[in-house]
């Protein structure tokens, strides 16, 4: 089978002939997740050498681990899961996040919930977002907790349950997260426009 | 809005996106290949070691399976079977319960997963899986 066909199987489909024997398929797999595996990775790390070592650990865990996939799930969200897990264990080794970040994802802060984020300034601030010449550094400043749904979000273009999936939260906690994370992200533009 | 941020995030992502993703790719590719090579090495040099250990542990463990057979009285039963035929047409209940009663258990236990181990060892000793397996990793170099 030529390169051009197995562009045209789905993931499941590759995954399936993977498993039954031909492991030329294993490069398509892995060229098809490289990008939005990295871009993820990037999106949560804010490093680039990090997050090619990063990615390049998430594809040797698919490969051990793809015998044990159940092809009942969506391959994406399975690839994504161990990325974010890999991510998780960096920064456990790197000891830079506070955790209780992650462990609070329920954390209630009523204001923020109920705020709706069509405001004028919203758009403002996402106005301004794109006149700035790099958002990694807001980016730092956010909250992984709210970075990685914005970034599974935006990023990795994934709906709200393909990330609840992911992150294995309700889906009404992913929704919640989105909106407050809009807001920090919000509030820290305009802070970044007014130390302009 | 959505729109307006997916783009900030868009050109975001790709002013940082991956260099080389072929560089990338056959890195990844390289470090499963010596995975795998190294996986596969370990398995050659465990199923040596179980296959010889198995191999000589099996020589003892059989002929104290013989000894076993012979102190249980199992051969006596046994050759009734072809001696007194009309006796075991009658009794061959407690004839076949006796013969049950003198199986050495253990022995015959012990004897089979020995001899197990050692096809199952042998099985990956097979100098053909190893060639396989090296020519599937050739296979990755002309798929980038």
């Amino acid at each position: 089978m030529d390169n051009l066909d197995y562009e045209k199987m789905t993931d499941g489909e590759l995954v399936t002939d993977y498993l039954a024997g031909q492991e030329e398929i294993l490069p398509i797999i892995i060229n098809r997740h490289l990008k939005p595996v990295y871009r993820f990775v990037f999106g949560l790390v804010l490093d680039e050498s990090v997050a090619e070592d990063i990615t390049q650990d998430v594809f040797i865990k698919v490969w051990k681990k793809i015998k044990s996939y159940n092809q009942e799930y969506n391959f994406k969200t399975w690839i994504f899961s161990i990325a974010r897990n890999t991510v998780i264990d960096y920064w456990r080794k790197k000891k830079d996040i506070i955790f209780s970040k992650f462990d609070n994802a329920e954390g209630d802060n009523i204001i923020l919930d109920t705020l709706a984020d069509n405001s004028p300034d919203a758009y403002e601030a996402f106005a301004i977002a794109e006149e700035i010449t790099d958002l990694k550094d807001i980016l730092q400043e956010l909250p992984p907790l709210y970075r990685e749904v914005l970034v599974l979000r935006y990023i990795s273009d994934l709906s709200i349950e393909e990330i609840s999936v992911i992150l294995k939260r309700p889906i009404e906690t992913v929704k919640s997260q989105h909106r407050r994370g809009l807001m920090h992200l919000k509030e820290l533009l305009l802070r970044k426009q007014e130390d302009k | 809005m959505d729109n307006q941020l997916e783009k900030v995030f868009k050109n975001f992502s790709a002013r940082h996106d991956l260099k080389s993703e072929v560089f990338l790719q056959s890195k990844i590719m390289t470090q499963i290949m010596a995975s795998q090579a190294k996986q596969v090495k370990l398995r050659a040099v465990a199923s040596r070691i179980v296959g010889a250990l198995s191999f000589i542990a099996l020589f003892p463990i059989i002929i104290n399976l013989f000894s076993q057979l012979q102190s249980s009285g199992f051969w006596n039963y046994f050759s009734l079977l072809f001696t007194d035929t009309g006796t075991v047409a009658i009794y061959w209940k407690e004839l076949a319960l006796s013969l049950v009663e003198a199986l050495p258990i253990f022995g015959i236990t012990l004897a089979t997963f020995l001899l197990l181990a050692l096809f199952v060892s042998l099985k990956f000793i097979n100098i053909n899986h190893l060639s396989n397996k090296l020519e599937v990793n050739k296979k990755y170099e002309f798929k980038f």
